[in-house]
C-alpha cells in the first residue's frame, strides 16, 4: 500500500461494510459539506475572524478523519492550532496544500 | 433480558458527514435513531421523543455540546439518559470538562465500530438496571402510602370501638393525646352496679397497630366486667389471662388500676409496671408513693399472674395520680429528661390540691418549651368523693336532649336454636343504648338482663337446679349437664319483652321475661327477706333487688317482670 495514498483503505473499507449501497450518498455528503467549510476558511481568513477559521477547520478535520482521509486530516490539524492561537497571518500559505489534498481525497473516494 | 430492546439513540452533531456515518453504524447495530444538526433542534428533539441515550458534539455553533447535556438532563429529572460527548479533541483537561458538564462518557473521532458497540451496550445494561430500580422505589413508595392510609382508617376505627366510658366523670382529670390509643395508652373509667368507681391507665409496648390491639380485648373485659359488678382482682385476672393470649411475645401493657370502695372508703390499688404512682392524703398533705409490685399484663400465664391488690383506706378529697413514662421521659432540647424528681417536686410545690394535676400537666409542658414529645404524655387524677356527690356527678349524662325513642316495645321471642347457638343480650343491650338517657346505666341494665336471661334458661327452660353448684364437684356437674340439655334442646322458648317510656326528666323500662318452664312457687321461696344459700338465685336477686325499683313474679313462676325508673 502507498504510504502517499490520500486514503486509508483500512477504514475506508469499514466505511463501506457500514454504508452499503449508501456509499455514494456518504461521498456526496462530504464532498457538499467540504466545499462549504472551504469556503467558509476563506471567509474568515479575509475577514481576519480566528474563531470562525477554528470552527471551520475542526469541522473538516473531523470529517476528513472520519473518511480516511489521513493527510487531509492532519492539514486541518495544523489550520485549527492556527485558529486557536489566533495566528491567522501563518494560514495563507498553507491553503494551496489544503486544496490539493482536498481534491486528491475527492478523486480517491469517487474512483471506489 | 438486561439489555433494554432496541433502544432510541439521538444523536446531535452539525457536520452532515459525522452525523451519516454514525447513523448508519447505529442502523447496523439495531438501534433506533433520530437526528438533529444543531443543539436547539437536538434539546427540541429530546423533548419529543425521549430518547433512551444521546451522543452529542461537543464543538457546535450556538448551543455546544456542554450546554445540550445540561439542559437534557434537567428535562430528563430522575430518569437515567446517559449522554455521551462526540469529541475530536485531545487533551485530558477537555475529557475532564465533559464529564464536569454532566456528560456521563466520551466517544472520540474518527468513530471506532466496535468501541462504540461496547459502550453502548454498557450503558444499555445501565439504564435497564436504573429502570428496574426506580420501579422497585416506585412500588416501595405506593406500599407505604397504601399502609399509612390502612393505619388511618384502623386508627378511625378504634378511636369509635375504645370508648373511653365514664372518663368524663368530674372527679377524674385527665390527659391523652388525640394518637393515644394508637400510641399503645388507654384510659378506662367505670361505675360498677354497686357504685363503686373502677379506673385504669394502660401503656402497651409499642406504637402503632400492634400497640392498639391490646386496646380492643382490654377495654371491652374492663366494661364487661364492670358492668357484671365484678372486683378489680377478678378483672385483673380475666384481663392478664385474654392479653396473655392474645399479644405477641414481647408486647405487654403496663397497667395501674384502682377501684375506689366509697361505701366503705377504701381504695383497692394494682400497679403493674407503670412508673410509681402517688395517693394524695389530703388531710395530712401527704404524697404516698403506689409502686409497681407486678409484672406488667399479658406476661405471666393465668396461673402464675398476682392479681393482689393493696388497699388504703381513704377520705373524699384525696386524690389518686397515675401516668404513664412518657411523662418522665419526655426530654427537653438538650435532651435531659424530665424525671421523677421534678414531677414530685411539681406535686409538692402545689398552692393547692386542685391545683396538683395542674402541676402535672403543665409543668411538663412548660418544662419541654415547645419541644415536641416522643412519646405519648398520659396522666389520670381520681378525686375520692362520697356517695352524695357521686350521685351528682353522675348525673350529667341523663340531661342529654331528648333524641332517640322515647315511647316503645319490643317483643322478642327465642325458640331452641336460637336458645342453644345465640346470646340475644348484647343486641338487646344496644336498643336501650339508643335511648340517651340509659346509658349511664348500661352496666346495670345488662346485670339485669343477664340475671333473669340465665335463670330463665337454666332453671326455667332446662330446668336445672342451682343447688348442685354449691359443691365443686356439683359445679363441673351442673356445667356439663347444663352443656347436654341445651345440645339436646328440641322445644321451648324464651320471650324477652321491653317497654320504655320517658321524657327529658325521668322514664320507666319494663322488662319481662317469659320462659317455657313449669315455673316454681316463688311465694313459697321468698318469704325469708334474704333467701338463703343454695336456693333459687340467691345473689342474683339481692342484685337485681338493688337496681330495680320493682320485681314480680307473675302466673306461676315462669314469668318475671322488673321495672327500672330514672329521674332527674
Amino acid at each position: 500500500m502507498n504510504s502517499d495514498h490520500p486514503l486509508d483503505m483500512h477504514v475506508v473499507g469499514e466505511l463501506r461494510e457500514i454504508m452499503g449501497e449508501d456509499f455514494c450518498v456518504l461521498v456526496d455528503t462530504f464532498v457538499s459539506d467540504s466545499t462549504v467549510r472551504l469556503a467558509d476558511l476563506a471567509t474568515a481568513l479575509e475577514d481576519g475572524d480566528p474563531e470562525a477559521f477554528r470552527r471551520a477547520a475542526h469541522s473538516l478535520k473531523g470529517s476528513a478523519g472520519n473518511l480516511g482521509a489521513k493527510s487531509l486530516m492532519e492539514l486541518c490539524l495544523q489550520l485549527e492550532r492556527i485558529g486557536v492561537e489566533q495566528r491567522l497571518a501563518d494560514a495563507p500559505p498553507l491553503m494551496a496544500s489544503l486544496h490539493s489534498r482536498y481534491q486528491q481525497a475527492e478523486r480517491a473516494l469517487r474512483d471506489i | 433480558m438486561n439489555q433494554l430492546k432496541r433502544p432510541r439513540i439521538l444523536v446531535v452533531d452539525d457536520n452532515p458527514t459525522d452525523r451519516l456515518i454514525l447513523l448508519s453504524m447505529l442502523r447496523q447495530l439495531d438501534y433506533q435513531v433520530f437526528e438533529a444538526e444543531n443543539g436547539l433542534q437536538g434539546v427540541a428533539l429530546f423533548r419529543q421523543e425521549k430518547p433512551d441515550l444521546v451522543l452529542v458534539d461537543v464543538v457546535m455553533p450556538e448551543l455546544d455540546g456542554y450546554g445540550v447535556a445540561r439542559e437534557i438532563k434537567q428535562i430528563a429529572g430522575d430518569s437515567f439518559v446517559p449522554v455521551i460527548f462526540i469529541t475530536s479533541l485531545q487533551q485530558d483537561e477537555e475529557f475532564a470538562r465533559c464529564i464536569d458538564a454532566g456528560g456521563d462518557d466520551f466517544l472520540v473521532k474518527p468513530y471506532n465500530r466496535i468501541l462504540l458497540r461496547a459502550k453502548l451496550d454498557a450503558y444499555s445494561r445501565q439504564i435497564q438496571m436504573h429502570r428496574t430500580i426506580q420501579a422497585q422505589l416506585e412500588q416501595i413508595r405506593e406500599n407505604n402510602n397504601h399502609l399509612l392510609h390502612e393505619q388511618e382508617v384502623a386508627k378511625r376505627i378504634f378511636d369509635k370501638i375504645v370508648k373511653p366510658g365514664s372518663l368524663n366523670l368530674s372527679n377524674i382529670r385527665y390527659r391523652l393525646s388525640p394518637l393515644a390509643i394508637f400510641n399503645g395508652d388507654v384510659a378506662l373509667v367505670a361505675t360498677s352496679p354497686s357504685q363503686n368507681i373502677l379506673m385504669l391507665l394502660g401503656d402497651f409496648t409499642g406504637h402503632g397497630l400492634a400497640a392498639a390491639i391490646g386496646a380492643l380485648p382490654l377495654t371491652q373485659i374492663f366494661y364487661g366486667m364492670v358492668g357484671k359488678g365484678f372486683s378489680l382482682e377478678e378483672i385483673l385476672k380475666e384481663l392478664n389471662t385474654r392479653l396473655h393470649e392474645v399479644l405477641p411475645v414481647g408486647v405487654f401493657c403496663c397497667l395501674g388500676a384502682v377501684e375506689l370502695d366509697i361505701e366503705r372508703n377504701i381504695l383497692h390499688v394494682w400497679n403493674g409496671g407503670l412508673p410509681t404512682g402517688v395517693l394524695y392524703r389530703h388531710d395530712i398533705g401527704e404524697f404516698l408513693p403506689l409502686v409497681s409490685r407486678h409484672l406488667a399484663l399479658g406476661i405471666l400465664p393465668a396461673n402464675r399472674f398476682v392479681a393482689k391488690v393493696e388497699s388504703y383506706p381513704v377520705q373524699p378529697g384525696d386524690k389518686v395520680f397515675f401516668w404513664t413514662d412518657g411523662l418522665l421521659e419526655a426530654a427537653n432540647a438538650t435532651g435531659e429528661m424530665y424525671g421523677e424528681e421534678r414531677v414530685m417536686q411539681g406535686l409538692q410545690n402545689a398552692a393547692s390540691p386542685a391545683q396538683l394535676f395542674d402541676a402535672l400537666n403543665n409543668g411538663v409542658d412548660r418544662y419541654l418549651d415547645g419541644v415536641v414529645p416522643e412519646d405519648d404524655i398520659s396522666l389520670i387524677e381520681l378525686t375520692v368523693v362520697d356517695r352524695a356527690e357521686l350521685a351528682q356527678i353522675s348525673r350529667p349524662f341523663a340531661q342529654q336532649a331528648a333524641q332517640g325513642p322515647v315511647a316503645w316495645s319490643l317483643n322478642y321471642n327465642l325458640l331452641p336454636d336460637s336458645l342453644r347457638n345465640f346470646n340475644p343480650l348484647p343486641l338487646c343491650l344496644h336498643i336501650l343504648m339508643e335511648v340517651p338517657a340509659l346509658r349511664s346505666y348500661g352496666g346495670q341494665l345488662y346485670t339485669v338482663m343477664a340475671e333473669l336471661y340465665s335463670n330463665a334458661l337454666d332453671h326455667g327452660v332446662l330446668q336445672l337446679s342451682s343447688s348442685l353448684k354449691s359443691t365443686i364437684d356439683g359445679f363441673s356437674q351442673y356445667y356439663s349437664e347444663r352443656a347436654k340439655r341445651l345440645a339436646e334442646l328440641s322445644s321451648g322458648f324464651i320471650t324477652l319483652h321491653f317497654a320504655y317510656t320517658g321524657n327529658d326528666h325521668g322514664g320507666k323500662l319494663s322488662i319481662e321475661v317469659t320462659d317455657s318452664g313449669p315455673g316454681f312457687n316463688f311465694k313459697k321461696v321468698f318469704t325469708n327477706e334474704v333467701p338463703s344459700q343454695g336456693k333459687y338465685s340467691g345473689r342474683g336477686l339481692l342484685l337485681l333487688k338493688q337496681i330495680c325499683s320493682r320485681l314480680e313474679y307473675i302466673g306461676n313462676g315462669n314469668q318475671v317482670r322488673i321495672e327500672f325508673d330514672w329521674s332527674t
